[in-house]
């Protein structure tokens, strides 16, 4: 057909520079991945596998994975349903103030945090001046600043999802569900989550991809120490030259990203992102 | 004279579900064909691949007795009006008028000219410098048109231009737009779904139905004479009962309904077919009871304007009558006859397919 | 109906929350110390005029400005066409093209560069600067074939069909009538894509080398040996940077069809 063609020879680059430096990169790292001395084997992946420290962060980016989807549903959901009922001129100054850390150089987002975080930081400050600690404790280096850094980059993700899966949320549904006598936790049980679910799952699997995979929030607010999957790849890679070990990481967090994406295409076929 | 011809047209979308499977289809010049029929029923797919914007399977697309089947649609000079206008929306209306002119590399006192005489025609001179976006739909559609009359097209493509506006600009750029085709004497064809739009416009239409030609005439033929139960529900006969034919008397026919008999003028049917009979509700007329016709009771009736609409009961079934009468005569409850004038009735041998 | 009032606590905590550090920071950059401390004393804006002044910010700005126009731009050239043939056409494998042209988004940066960083070393021809360059394309091209495609979605293909019945052959069609509408569209996949492309650090990160280095990465390679509020001030201008960014996308395009491309 003639059109085919026409389309075939239009996506022609494209095709050509994807194959070769997005394509053939990605497969020659997954096949080295399984080959040692001109064979196949899964020798590299029970190697990787039976180190701890692999195990550890592993675990850890999955936990802070969920750890962080979770608090962000869980906050998103009152948060966006305000923004929803906002007028217009409103919501667009709120959604541009959201976005901000999203759109912000990642390093200067993290950075913030230091001054936060850091031993004489705003918080430290605060608990020696009231005096519940005398020492500075350490707040940076740990899971739980990671959290904190990786929720401020992935809230806005999932508040932008739940705003646009409430907008198209008809007002009226809610009000009618009201009329009929459901409360208010009554009707969002009923009418406004349902209808918004969509919205939450491409959201959360956003934020959870997004977070497992995230690197510059736990390079510096975990530093090297407490490491994740995003850093491990890179400490295996550059600091340790492992490279056999790091091929392993990359394609483990390449099977999970892959894998999570195609769950969702699966589960909401319509709006994959 | 043959002017545009489909020559066994098969054309679709996708591969093995052909819209048109041998499609037959002439226009004569200087005449303005509407193609008539429901949504789907394959008239966009029609009009696209007489515009070269579709390539037929098989078959050819003739005009002058030359083969366009090939022709690229960027070199056919047909000119196009669509349905949403298509305007474009960049451009000023000075610019979206002259740009068929300026692909043909006229030179720019000429483009000028013709553009200031196509805008005259259409009545839009003054707002050159608009843009699309600054126009009332029925300027948009005015656009369109000058933009399409522009080039001289070869032929003048219409695919349903009036259903965006209102009812009363539809029934002035209707008027409006005859005179321009008649003015120009360019040959054009005319895609709507509206019957009466069709019946008010056409020296001819064509009657499509699921990617066929149903029936094919003059505005009144199809109107007085529909060839089919699907062409007679289409242009307006919407009462349908059974019947059988009971005899044939001079030009007549005697159908018999239930208890109800009826004389038609109809065609040369044999006494014992089953029939289906089709009769507009203005062809029919309640009277007091008593003598020829249906019986029944009114059911209900409602003003409309210039006519009343009754209901009635019968036992054929619920027959709508209009009667061309500002205050109604009957009241529900009362006991009527209707009757048809003999001519008014169309009777097709019952197939399955009605 | 208007919200409860918890609801609105939520909002203004989460604010508080994406926001707040951005005001602190801000707020230290013109402390006097020479660490970071808070509250910060005195004020002064010397960390600013000594960031501006340092050569490794300045051409790392230099590299990552360029890198982001060229990358941007490359990604649009291949996008647009690519857009078009996805939504204007159906053929056989078209699917499997609409997921190829998608998946740089989903595969991890860090991974990608860490596989094109393999790939480079293989190839030892690719200087420094072109393995950036091809980087970036490839990780930006998703999102200007998201965008073009969603706003040629958005632009009624019968007005190209009228351009084209009146005698304009369809690449000039495109030219004249299509590109001319698409303007929005192009300009809001040029800032995602810069932003994207600027912002940067898990494919930079593996594809930088010596005396090519993007601004994020300079950055993080600073932070690790100096603890002053020079990085602060950075961050405060580019913060600021961004705030202007959004503030010209809000004005002219509509934040929505940016982002919700
Ligand atoms: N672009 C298309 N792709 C696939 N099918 C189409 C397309 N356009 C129209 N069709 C189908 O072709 C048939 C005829 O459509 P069309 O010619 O537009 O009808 P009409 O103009 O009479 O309403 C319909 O069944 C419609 O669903
Ligand atoms: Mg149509």
């Amino acid at each position: 057909m003639l059109t085919t063609r026409k389309a075939l020879l239009l996506s022609v680059p494209a095709l050509a520079v994807l194959a070769a430096f997005f394509l053939v990169p990605l497969a020659t790292t997954f096949i080295d991945s399984l080959r040692e001395g001109g064979t196949w084997t899964i020798g590299r992946y029970v190697a990787v596998l039976s180190q701890r420290s692999f195990r550890v962060a592993l675990i850890r980016s999955l936990k802070l994975g969920a750890l962080v989807t979770a608090i962000a549903a869980l906050v998103s959901y009152p948060a966006a349903y305000a923004i929803s009922k906002l007028g217009r001129t409103k919501r667009t100054l709120l959604m541009s103030l959201i976005i901000l850390p999203l759109m912000t150089n990642p390093v200067a987002r993290t950075y913030a945090w230091f001054v936060v975080m850091g031993r004489h930081g705003i918080i430290n400050q605060a608990l020696l001046s009231l005096g519940l600690v005398d020492r500075p404790v350490k707040i940076l280096y740990t899971e739980g600043a990671i959290a904190v850094g990786l929720l401020q980059l992935f809230l806005p993700l999932m508040l932008l999802s739940l705003v646009s899966a409430l907008e198209n949320v008809p007002g009226e549904l809610e009000e009618a569900a009201r009329s009929l006598g459901a409360n208010g936790l009554r009707a969002f049980r009923r009418v406004i989550l349902p209808l918004s679910a969509d919205g939450l799952v491409i959201g959360g699997t956003l934020v959870f991809t997004g977070s497992i995979t995230a690197y510059v929030t736990p390079a510096i607010l975990g530093g090297t120490r407490v490491l994740m999957l995003s850093t491990l790849l890179y400490q295996k890679a550059m600091t340790l030259m492992d490279c056999e070990g790091a091929t392993v990481v990359a394609v483990v967090m390449l099977l999970l990203a892959v894998g999570l994406n195609a769950l969702l295409r699966r589960l909401r076929p319509r709006e994959a992102a | 004279m043959e002017y545009l011809r489909l020559a066994r047209v098969t054309v679709g979308y996708r591969k093995g579900e052909p819209i048109l499977s041998d499609f037959d289809l002439t226009v004569r010049e200087g005449e303005l064909v509407s193609l008539l029929g429901p949504s789907g029923c394959g008239k966009t797919t029609t009009l696209r691949t007489i515009a070269g914007f579709l390539f037929p399977w098989s078959g050819r697309v003739l005009l002058k007795d030359k083969d366009y089947t090939r022709v690229p649609p960027h070199r056919r000079n047909f000119g196009l009006v669509y349905q949403n206008y298509a305007l474009f929306p960049h451009l000023s209306v000075f610019e979206n008028v002259a740009f068929g002119l300026r692909m043909r590399r006229l030179p720019r006192e000429e483009i000028r000219r013709r553009v200031e005489e196509a805008l005259r025609l259409v009545s839009l001179e003054g707002l050159e410098r608009r843009l699309p976006g600054q126009l009332s739909g029925g300027q948009r559609q005015r656009v369109a048109l000058a933009r399409a009359l522009v080039i001289r097209p070869e032929l003048l493509l219409l695919d349903e231009p009036l259903s965006n506006l209102d009812a009363k600009l539809r029934a002035g750029m209707r008027t409006e737009l005859k005179r321009i085709q008649r003015e120009l004497s360019v040959t054009a064809i005319y895609v709507t779904h509206d019957q009466s739009e069709a019946m008010a416009l056409s020296d001819r239409v064509v009657l499509m139905r699921a990617g066929r030609i149903e029936q094919e005439g003059t505005p009144a033929e199809l109107y007085f004479r529909p060839a089919t139960p699907f062409a007679a529900d289409f242009m307006g006969f919407t009462n349908r009962f059974d019947a059988v034919v009971e005899a044939r008397e001079g030009g007549e026919l005697v159908l018999r309904a239930g208890r109800v008999r009826l004389r038609v003028r109809g065609e040369d049917l044999a006494p014992g077919t089953e029939v289906t009979v089709a009769i507009r509700p203005s062809s029919l007329r309640l009277f007091p009871p008593g003598g020829e016709g249906i019986p029944g009771r009114v059911v209900s009736h409602a003003f409309q304007g210039e006519s009343v609409q009754y209901v009635v009961e019968t036992g054929l079934g619920e027959l709508v009558v209009v009667h061309p009468e500002s205050t109604p005569r009957f009241s529900p409850g009362d006991e009527v006859v209707a009757r048809a004038a003999p001519d008014e009735v169309a009777v097709f041998p019952r197939k399955e397919d009605a | 109906m208007r919200a409860p009032r918890s609801a609105l606590v939520v909002l203004s905590l989460s604010l508080l929350f994406l926001l707040g550090p951005f005001v602190i920071l801000f707020w230290s950059s013109f402390g006097t110390q020479a660490s970071l401390a808070f509250p910060p004393e005195g004020f002064t804006i010397y960390w600013f005029k000594k960031v501006l002044g340092m050569r490794m910010f300045v051409d790392a700005f230099r590299v990552s400005v360029l890198l982001a126009l060229s990358s941007t731009a490359a990604a649009l050239v291949l996008g647009i066409p690519a857009a078009y043939a996805l939504v204007r056409f159906s053929f056989p494998g078209k699917s499997f093209l609409e997921l190829l042209f998608t998946s740089p988004i989903i595969v991890p940066g860090l991974v990608l560069g860490f596989a094109l960083l393999r790939f480079f070393t293989a190839a030892a021809r690719y200087p420094v600067s072109l393995r950036l360059f091809l980087g970036h394309m490839v990780l930006l091209f998703p999102y200007t074939v998201r965008v073009i495609s969603a706003s040629l979605r958005n632009f009624d293909p019968t007005v190209e069909e009228a351009a084209v019945s009146l005698g304009a052959p369809r690449w000039s069609a495109f030219l004249r009538v299509v590109l001319p509408n698409l303007r929005a569209g192009v300009m809001a996949a040029f800032i995602l894509a810069f932003i994207t492309s600027f912002n940067n650090v898990p494919v930079s990160l593996f594809l930088s080398g010596p005396g090519v280095t993007t601004l994020p990465i300079q950055m993080l390679t600073y932070m690790e040996y100096y603890y002053d509020p020079t990085i602060a001030a950075l961050s405060t201008l580019l913060i600021l940077f961004t705030v202007v960014i959004i503030q010209l996308v809000e004005k002219t395009l509509g934040l929505s069809t940016t982002l919700g491309g």
